[in-house]
């Protein structure tokens, strides 16, 4: 079904390349926002990955799985982008945070939904602590469930390098919550 | 830091612990060697809190219900401007072809031109010359007749053959014998 489906996205058929588009949106927006940290730029950088892929149809093998090639591109769009920023994080980026962002009546629970946009946020944080590679290999690894033979078909590295990015990315982020919270229980304790 | 197992203080431990490839004797060794060293301690319980943290993260927020129909869309309008791109490149293009063939065209006939105006205006100044050669000399004839003469004559003398020249002399030496015995 799917082999059908990019046989005829890559003849240009419209139908095709919007069911294509339907059945990757969500794993690619995922991998965006987990690399990114930021609602509206995922949303931005996902759609451009996805039109690179259609766009670069005729170059993907069908003998191999659409997923980690179009993963592969969104990897690589976001990193592009990690790069582009500026290197000084800017006070108004974190209203722009989807993590930050609060809908007032969307949720039945608004004290849960607060609790899940902290965690959210600490979650963001501690990502946003490693460079581009290891967070794509954090978040296929951690929230799309991706085989270390699938992430190193996305990424190009060896299953070794791979567990030895993870390791050194948690070993970072325990760093840099243990860190936070010495400043906060320093903080708590002057105040 | 602990003493006891320096062998244990590298990520290759913290690595095989963490994805679950030690041995049972391994991994009995490493939990004493947890009991003992507070720094190692620390950082596993870091770690696999750092694990939990990452896989009991909520999801990321849900994507808008027209992202479909807006990435579509934004495809359509970026192929267009491909399109529209190549259609202008094309033209461009064609347009540097015909106006660099045109100019080579023009230059190779202004070339061409040029070598026929020399080639017509060279054979008319050649006839033109011959002819004003031909009329100047019919007209002051009279003037250079006894120098062309002379240099028939000097020209005749100088290629005449000797026997000939030897065979003159003798007829005008005795034609002037006779007139000198008459």
């Amino acid at each position: 079904m799917e082999a059908e489906q990019l046989r005829a996205a890559k003849k240009g058929n419209q139908e095709a390349i919007a069911a294509i588009i339907e059945t990757y949106q969500r794993p690619v927006f995922n991998l965006c926002y987990r690399m990114l940290g930021n609602r509206m730029e995922a949303e931005d950088i996902a759609q451009e990955a996805l039109i690179k892929a259609i766009t670069k149809l005729h170059l993907f093998d069908p003998s191999y799985s659409f997923k980690p090639w179009v993963l592969r591109i969104a990897s690589n769009t976001c990193i592009d982008c990690l790069r582009r920023r500026k290197p000084e994080p800017s006070l108004d980026d974190m209203g722009e945070d989807g993590a930050w962002e609060w809908f007032p009546g969307h949720s039945p629970n608004p004290e849960r939904e607060v609790m899940k946009q902290e965690q959210q946020s600490q979650v963001q944080d501690a990502v946003a602590q490693l460079q581009p590679l290891d967070r794509t290999v954090v978040a296929l690894f951690y929230w799309e469930g991706l085989s270390y033979a699938d992430i190193s078909e996305v990424t190009d590295l060896t299953v070794p390098a791979i567990k030895s990015r993870l390791y050194r990315a948690r070993r970072a982020m325990a760093e840099h919550l243990t860190q936070e919270a010495i400043h906060v229980q320093s903080y708590t304790q002057h105040a | 830091m602990c003493n006891h197992t320096h062998n244990m203080h590298n990520e290759t431990w913290f690595m095989r612990a963490t994805e679950g490839d030690l041995s049972a004797e391994e991994m009995r060794q490493w939990e004493a060697h947890l009991e003992r060293c507070d720094a190692c301690r620390q950082m596993s319980e870091a770690m696999a809190a750092v694990d939990h943290m990452l896989r009991t993260a909520p999801p990321p927020p849900t994507l808008p219900d027209d992202f479909t129909q807006a990435t579509m869309a934004r495809l359509q309008r970026q192929q267009q401007r491909q399109r529209w791109l190549v259609i202008f490149a094309s033209i461009l293009i064609i347009a540097i072809i015909v106006w660099l063939g045109g100019s080579a065209l023009t230059s190779a006939l202004a070339s061409l031109s040029r070598t026929a105006h020399i080639l017509i205006v060279g054979r008319d100044t050649i006839i033109n010359a011959l002819m004003r050669t031909t009329i100047g000399l019919m007209v002051s004839w009279r003037a250079f007749l006894p120098f062309v003469v002379m240099l028939a004559a000097i020209a005749g003398l100088w290629l005449m053959p000797n026997s000939v020249l030897a065979t003159l002399t003798m007829l005008w030496i005795s034609k002037r014998r006779q007139e000198f015995t008459t």
